[in-house]
């Protein structure tokens, strides 16, 4: 019943998408005739009705435990907890594949429902773009990656997959589907990866509201600012789930795949890292567009660019075209992928030179001085753009070109993303300290220098602490110095803004906060982002520098010595069964400081009796404060004679910095979402001049 | 107070136009940086580029000894030997060709075929990753030595199975006996 029901919603959603396409297009350019761009429009609406009956069948197929579905069968069991079986929705290729497009469809929907009035140049092509789109995911789902198709027994006797019976063929019994039912992968069993996949998705289909505004921008010749009005605050939304879906990512390799670290510089965390890249330069380059007209040309290509960005990284991840411990199986969707994307970066690639070249795409004004603002924002363009280049460069670049040119495969590893990225991320910092502090269209190297005075001293003694701590390490302390730098300008600037508040206004400092926030959320959000920005870049310096790790071998009642701290080996319990039948090792140990217990950790070995081909996990015990993880895995025991474990132990400063300051991103994306309070525009103006004077 | 303002203007301020001196300056500084750049990319990439290839490849070629290569194989489970006191991993990988249509497939027969090309791998200092089982495709980074085994520095595995929809079991021989 759920495969009928799921197939036929899929199908409608498609035919409906299509139609959507052709009718706003056609109502629109060729005839002008209202009720047909009204037609497409109410076609958005029930493309997503469609597409959210298709995606519940799958998720009730699921819940229910319905094995007959091929896909229900390959990533559950009778023995799983219903938390992984609701997630196991996106624990394979086609059942992720069809979430994306029900996320895609109700981007579309929503985008389409809140600006159809206010933008009514703009709709018809941002819905032809938006629903072509949407038609492709969907037609991936229904042609080739179908998550509806059955198992039935032929004749002949031997088992094939479809969605409707073939000729003469009957469904297998129940029990042997039960039985032999596959089971979410164990690695996927974890609380992190059950979020992440959302998140990361989020991310990456909301970046194609802002994409076919632009392209409609592009399409119907309103070249004003209205296309980044309209899709401003869905850039802040994608953008804000896209860094939490890749730092959830990293969070789930730190505690699952058990190497004591994040992020691996694999091809599919970089085919997911670049759109962030594009996008975080979209986000900035924007504000210039916005308030001083220019950058426009920059301003196309980087919001196609970022939407070109996460097509390639989906292509890239589920097509296998560079070896990953991510990759999915090669499958027939790896060049329809490809050529949806090829053809999407070309038409953009064309419209965007097109009306360059009739001369729509001038700025309003030239460029001021190297030090202004804008100039500064160029800059960090082109940071971000060369982080673009390295990134793809190292893992898809160099081997794709040398396989096509030179025979053979060249691959660069860890090593070359660790030499070539660092310093254009301080670079970044940098720019975040200085940026700030400069000014629309002048530039005085002066006047930018005595505001960043105080945050200086703050630097200095924010180092000055570190150094205390014992920190003698000179590139460490520049790499913090200059991150903190940024932190701390942000602050100060912030602090200021507060100041000239309570002094004009006679506010208390909440009052003032409140209401500096409240007029300008965009610039005060953005405040609170660079210094979460900052805290993460803290936590990834002292984790990459200054990791400690030994491995001992340890009697019962041992201990071992690592970085001040000791860890004493108590306990093994073995054999202990879960609820979901995996079966865990768990050693107890507890760590002390200075003579004093501070933590009793259970790190264990988890096995997976049914699952195939990986039927074991190793799970660290981990003691998380500010200062750093004491991090430990169990490494294996000796059978026979069960007193004695292996034990790895690894120590991460500030580590834990990176998932605090993670939440202080989000909460300033947020802020930064808020509407602005409406004031009319020459109070409006006013306070923004005394802002800046201030 | 700055001269600076925050409305647009359709008419370009005066302090604002560029004179030609800083157009130059400004096309030297993106030539410079375009360089820095590039200068940036190509040394990190000379210096940790390394050829991917299959088991066939690295012993076909005897200029491979010695030379830092990235290698895949196919994992000989019964050849695993984990001294996990000291962190020491050996095993044997069986080439597995460089284009498949099916993986799953090619590497259980890597692993089956007598005649497939093998070697044997060394690794010390990594814990034993749980996704290294039988038939299990192996990345690995190092170096073939003299005494034909390949010292590898990192290894990477992708589990064998994994999103590969197999026919179950019990349906199969429930159809044969005609269930």
């Amino acid at each position: 019943m759920y495969a009928e029901i799921g197939f036929a919603a899929t199908l409608f959603a498609f035919v409906t998408a299509i139609y959507a396409i052709v009718v706003s297009v056609y109502g629109e350019r060729f005839v002008r005739r209202e009720s047909l761009v009204i037609s497409g429009r109410n076609a958005v609406y029930t493309t997503f009705v469609f597409m959210t009956v298709s995606i519940l069948a799958l998720q009730t197929a699921l819940m229910t435990e319905d094995y007959t579905l091929t896909y229900v069968w390959s990533v559950s069991s009778p023995d799983m907890p219903t938390f992984f079986r609701a997630t196991a929705l996106w624990g394979s290729q086609a059942g992720s594949l069809l979430f994306w497009a029900f996320l895609m469809s109700m981007f579309a929907a929503g985008a389409t429902f809140f600006n159809w009035k206010s933008q009514r140049r703009l709709m018809p092509y941002a819905i032809a773009y938006m629903m072509a789109s949407t038609a492709f995911f969907v037609g991936l789902s229904l042609f080739i990656e179908n998550p509806f198709e059955r198992w039935w027994i032929l004749p002949n006797g031997s088992v094939a997959q479809a969605t409707f019976a073939p000729v003469g063929a009957s469904l297998p019994a129940l029990r042997d589907l039960w039985e032999s039912a596959r089971g979410l992968n164990p690695l996927l069993r974890h609380f992190g990866m059950a979020i992440h996949p959302p998140m990361l998705y989020l991310g990456f289909v909301g970046f194609l509201i802002p994409f076919a505004f632009a392209m409609s921008a592009l399409a119907s010749g309103d070249l004003s600012t209205n296309w980044i009005k309209v899709s401003r605050r869905w850039t802040l939304v994608a953008w804000m789930f896209l860094s939490l879906g890749l730092i959830l990512g990293g969070r789930w390799a730190y505690d699952v795949l058990g190497w004591g670290g994040y992020w691996g510089w694999d091809p599919v965390e970089n085919a997911a890292f670049l759109p962030w890249l594009i996008g975080t330069a979209y986000l900035h380059s924007v504000m210039i567009q916005e308030k001083r007209g220019m950058l426009k040309t920059w301003n196309m290509f980087l919001v196609i660019g970022t939407f070109s960005a996460v097509v390639f990284a989906t292509f890239a991840t589920r097509s296998g075209l560079v070896d990953s411990v991510h990759s999915f199986a090669r499958s027939g969707i790896g060049f329809p992928m490809f050529l949806f994307w090829f053809v999407l970066t070309f038409i953009s690639v064309w419209l965007i030179l097109w009306r360059r070249s009739r001369g729509e795409l001038k700025d309003d004004h030239p460029f001021g001085s190297i030090f202004s603002r804008e100039s500064l924002f160029v800059l960090n363009n082109f940071v971000f753009v060369a982080l673009f280049v390295a990134v793809f460069w190292g893992s898809f670049g160099a081997p794709i070109i040398s396989e096509i040119f030179m025979n053979t495969e060249i691959t660069l590893g860890a090593d070359y993303f660790l030499q070539v990225t660092p310093p254009l991320f301080i670079l970044l910092y940098i720019l975040m300290g200085v940026a700030p502090v400069s000014a629309w269209g002048v530039g005085s190297l002066v006047r930018m220098g005595t505001a960043m005075l105080i945050p200086l001293a703050l630097t200095v003694l924010s180092l000055g602490v570190f150094v205390l701590q014992g920190m003698t390490n000179i590139g460490a302390l520049f790499g913090y110095g200059i991150v903190l730098l940024a932190g701390w300008v942000a602050i100060f600037e912030t602090y200021r803004g507060m100041r000239a508040r309570m002094r004009s206004h006679h506010e208390s400092p909440l009052a003032a906060l409140v209401n500096l926030t409240t007029r300008n959320p965009r610039r005060y959000g953005g405040y609170f982002i660079h210094v979460g920005i900052t805290i993460i870049g803290i936590g990834v310096i002292g984790s990459t520098l200054f990791q400690m790790e030994t491995q001992r071998t340890l009697a019962v009642g041992d201990s071992l010595q690592i970085g001040g701290y000791e860890m004493r080996y108590d306990n093994l319990l073995e054999g202990q069964i879960s609820e979901d039948g995996r079966v865990m090792d768990i050693a107890e140990v507890t760590v002390l400081r200075n003579g004093e217990e501070i933590a009793h950790l259970r790190p264990r070995r988890d096995f997976f009796p049914q699952a195939e081909g990986m039927q074991q996990m190793t799970i660290a015990g981990s003691y998380s404060t500010l200062e750093n993880d004491f991090y430990v895995l169990l490494v294996n025991w000796e059978a026979i004679n069960a007193n004695a474990a292996t034990f790895k132990v690894y120590i991460n400063p500030l580590i834990n910095l990176i998932w605090w300051g993670s939440i202080i991103l989000i909460v300033g994306t947020m802020i930064a979402g808020m509407p602005r309070e409406s004031l009319p525009a020459h109070v409006r103006e006013k306070l923004q001049v005394v802002h800046q004077g201030a | 107070m700055t001269q600076a303002t925050w409305e647009k203007n359709s008419t370009p301020n005066a302090q604002t136009r560029l004179n030609s001196g800083e157009r130059l300056k400004y096309i030297v500084g993106g030539v410079l940086m375009l360089a820095a750049v590039a200068y940036l990319i190509v040394s990190g990439t000379m210096s940790g580029a390394r050829y991917f290839m299959t088991i066939d490849e690295l012993l076909a070629d005897p200029d491979n000894v010695g030379r830092s290569v990235r290698i895949s194989g196919a994992v000989v489970g019964e050849s695993i030997v984990y001294d996990s006191a000291n962190l020491i991993i050996d095993f044997t990988v069986a080439n597995v060709p460089s284009e498949t249509t099916d993986l799953a497939l090619a590497l259980h027969q890597a692993v089956t075929d007598p005649n497939a090309a093998r070697i044997s791998v060394h690794i010390e200092g990594e814990v034993k990753p749980d996704l290294l089982t039988n038939e299990a495709q192996a990345i690995m980074s190092g170096t073939l030595g003299e005494d034909g085994v390949f010292y590898a520095t990192e290894l990477l595995l992708k589990c064998p199975s994994r999103y590969e929809e197999s026919v179950p079991n019990q349906a199969e021989e429930a159809a044969a006996t005609g269930a």
